[in-house]
């Protein structure tokens, strides 16, 4: 079984777009997926039409008090299950200090998942906290969106240096440039010379801004679901072809 | 793993009134029904339902072409998925390997054993699916109506499908639609129907005669010779197509077995029986050849794996020759029993049990019969194993092996009179007598099976030297094990005449 988490410090970058689309795409593909919904705010579960709500909450799920498979919930999609957000993951941290060995908790949390998922997309909250450590630590694949624009480049670099001296399991890091609209300048110039120092990659793969993306919360269902021939759910199978090149996945064909 | 939907027959069309029964609990139809499918429903199991015996129900579900494979808990109240594969068409019979890799083949193959999955039941017909929908539009669960096809006696059935996580959701629905005019709870599973339907019943009908204490000596024997009869022609089939090695296994253990009840209890069947006795010998040694053959073959993975000096490798040509034997022997074997001597044979074992229980004296009864039997072959066994002494030749203690089988299979014929205490006492000694001969004579056998081959293989240029070692290796270890068991059968059998000095045969469980 793969973790990949979308991740990135700041909001509103294109993380959660990424989670559902990726996943629903892995599990068209064939793979048993597991899309675990990390932000209190609940924006992919909603998208599912799922009821944000966890029995016990964090602290249950953290304590191993409601074991993780009973929480999970169907998506209409074949292949493809949910685990919901709930509003308590706000507290994620303090239930995880609250533990030993913190940093390794989601790891511990999702390994019973193995037999039955080939893939976990975790769908993270924009911080950098003690809950964004442990989910480090359990992924193997950081997916990182970007905005094309100084700003979003350095603290690319500042994870990836973050990542260097990560004490633990560090991921791989994947970026990839989020809401790009090429009509700006900044973005264009920012895209023809993405980063090539330090472990982390930038994909080849762009997601442009679209009406689309922003309207799968109206749609309630992944673009590449909705409209698997719009421009949108092309770029988001070109993202998914680059990351299981950069990441193999068994059971994915490459 | 997840509960199984309940499900529902219909005796009518009640697809304009699903929504309206569905709102009552706050769900709602989905819009779109899947065009009608293509639905081929197959369950499996091995001929002597080890899966059933097992607590499991497989069933292979063919919709649109689509194979998948899923394996239920098979208790009434506790039906449970362990889970859902997605495969590919499989021409059944096959073995467990044949389900694709995951934990449901794990799970089958455990149960199964060597034996292969055959088709116990089918239902063939067309399926339609709504989405059932919550108060988010959410699909909460999925609602199939399945018509079996043709002019087929089944009712139609509906089952609800959770989506995980909302079963309580799938509860709500089922119970809603079984309100419905013309829609009830199905009182049995449409596995049990279909088999009902062909006839059978899970777990199938093992022929066993009913014989008590009282029942005339012999109506028992004869009901018991007819059981066996049965088994040997059910197994039949299974030996011809080559599905597994245990139809032929199997149908041994019953031509054996008559062959005992003939020879010890023989004398209570009215009708003449000495031919059968003759033609069950030729059919019991017409099946031996390729018996062996299936054991050796079955034996080569574990006799690989005790090799210390020789590689398992070098095995590879051994086997290749033994599946050349098996498989000239095995023509010969088909051959004989699609013989006419082996329809006689069938049509004398019939006659002989045929017994009019009006006619026959009603003494002397099963349990005076049985116990007489039983003290007669105890004391046979005692008799000869008193005899033997560690420079015995192996011919007296293979004999002995012959005559605790004697005593084991009247032990099992005559189970209704002999007291469950007196069984549990002569059992695990008698067993554990049989074992250490068994070791004995497999050794002294397939030891010298081993030297029969090499010098086969080595005529027909077949075996390299490599090969000839690994060989003598197995032959040496045989030899050890056969020492071993000659060096603990002192100890085995004083154990077996301890145990059994003071039973008194016979007049229990009345």
């Amino acid at each position: 079984m793969k973790v990949i988490a979308t991740y990135n410090l700041k909001g509103g970058v294109g993380k959660t777009s990424t989670a559902v689309n990726i996943a629903h795409l892995a599990a068209r593909d064939g793979l048993p997926t597991l899309l675990w919904d990390l932000d209190p705010q609940g924006a992919a579960t909603f998208t599912f039409r799922i009821k944000p709500r966890v029995k016990g909450g964090s602290k249950a799920l953290v304590r191993r008090r409601t074991p993780i498979d009973r929480a999970i919930k169907g998506t209409d999609f074949d292949r493809l299950d949910l685990m919901p957000a709930d509003f308590s993951y706000r507290n994620m941290d303090l239930h995880l200090d609250a533990q030993k060995q913190p940093v390794r908790r989601l790891r511990r949390l999702l390994t019973p998942l193995s037999a039955e998922y080939d893939l976990v997309v975790l769908d993270c909250p924009p911080s950098i906290s003690l809950v964004s450590e442990s989910i480090m630590n359990a992924a193997d694949l950081l997916l990182v969106p970007l905005i094309p624009a100084t700003l979003s480049m350095r603290t690319f670099a500042q994870l990836d240096e973050f990542l260097t001296g990560f004490d633990g399991r560090a991921p791989r890091v994947l970026g990839f440039f989020s809401m790009v609209d090429r009509r700006k300048r900044l973005h264009r110039e920012v895209i023809a010379t993405p980063p090539t120092t330090g472990r982390a990659r930038v994909a080849t793969t762009a997601i442009p801004a679209l009406s689309i993306i922003e309207r799968m919360a109206e749609v309630r269902a992944p673009v590449t679901a909705s409209a698997p021939h719009s421009r949108a759910a092309m770029c988001y199978d070109e993202l998914w072809t680059e990351v299981r090149a950069y990441t193999p996945i068994p059971g994915a064909v490459t | 793993m997840t509960a199984r939907p309940p499900e529902l027959v219909v005796d009518r069309d009640v697809v304009d009134q699903l929504a309206v029964a569905l709102g009552t609990v706050g769900l709602t139809l989905g819009a779109a029904a899947t065009p009608p499918t293509e639905l081929r429903r197959t369950w499996l199991d091995t001929f002597d339902w080890r899966l059933h015996r097992a607590g499991w129900e497989l069933e292979q579900v063919e919709l649109d072409g689509t194979n998948t494979f899923a394996l239920h808990g098979s208790g009434d109240h506790d039906r449970h998925e362990l889970g859902t594969v997605p495969g590919c068409r499989v021409e059944w019979p096959a073995p467990p390997a044949a389900l694709p890799d995951s934990a449901v083949r794990a799970q089958v193959a455990a149960a199964a054993g060597i034996r292969a999955l055959i088709r116990t039941a089918g239902f063939e017909g067309v399926r339609r699916t709504w989405p059932v929908l919550d108060d988010e539009h959410k699909t909460v669960a999925r609602l199939h109506i399945d018509t079996p096809a043709g002019a087929s006696a089944l009712p139609a059935r509906i089952t609800v499908s959770p989506v995980r996580g909302y079963e309580r959701e799938a509860g709500e629905a089922a119970r809603a639609l079984a309100t419905l005019d013309g829609v009830t709870a199905a009182p049995t599973s449409c596995y049990d129907e279909c088999l009902e339907a062909s006839g059978r019943a899970r777990g199938g009908s093992r022929p066993v005669a009913t014989v008590t204490a009282w029942t005339p000596a012999p109506v028992a024997v004869a009901g018991v010779l007819r059981g066996f009869l049965e088994i040997v022609e059910a197994n039949v089939p299974g030996v011809v197509a080559d599905i597994d090695t245990e139809f032929l296994h199997d149908l041994r253990v019953a031509v054996r077995r008559a062959r005992s009840t003939v020879k010890l209890a023989g004398d209570a069947v009215p009708a003449p029986h000495g031919h059968l006795a003759a033609e069950l010998k030729w059919l019991g040694d017409a099946t031996t050849p390729t018996r062996d053959l299936d054991v050796y073959l079955l034996g080569v993975p574990a006799m690989a794996e005790r090799l210390r000096a020789a590689r398992p490798a070098e095995l590879g040509a051994f086997r290749d020759h033994l599946a050349a034997r098996r498989a000239e022997q095995f023509g010969r074997l088909v051959s004989d029993l699609g013989s006419a001597r082996f329809t006689a044979l069938v049509h004398c074992w019939r006659e002989v049990t045929v017994v009019d229980p009006d006619t026959v004296p009603p003494v002397p009864t099963t349990a005076e019969f049985g116990a007489d039997a039983l003290r007669r072959a105890h004391r046979r066994v005692v008799r000869l194993g008193s005899t033997i002494t560690s420079s015995s030749p192996a011919e007296q203690l293979h004999i002995l092996r012959k005559r605790c089988k004697e005593l084991r299979y009247l032990l099992e014929i005559f189970e209704p009179i002999e007291p469950s205490a007196t069984r549990r006492r002569v059992l695990p000694v008698l067993k554990a007598l049989q074992d250490c001969l068994g070791e004995f004579q497999d050794g002294e056998v397939q030891a010298a099976a081993i030297r029969t081959f090499a010098s086969e293989m080595m005529s027909a240029g077949t075996a390299g030297p490599a090969t000839l070692l690994a060989m003598g290796e197995l032959a040496a270890q045989l030899d050890g094990d056969q020492h071993h068991a000659r060096a603990t059968f002192a100890d085995v059998f004083a154990a077996f005449t301890k145990a059994t000095r003071k039973l008194h045969w016979g007049g229990g469980d009345r």
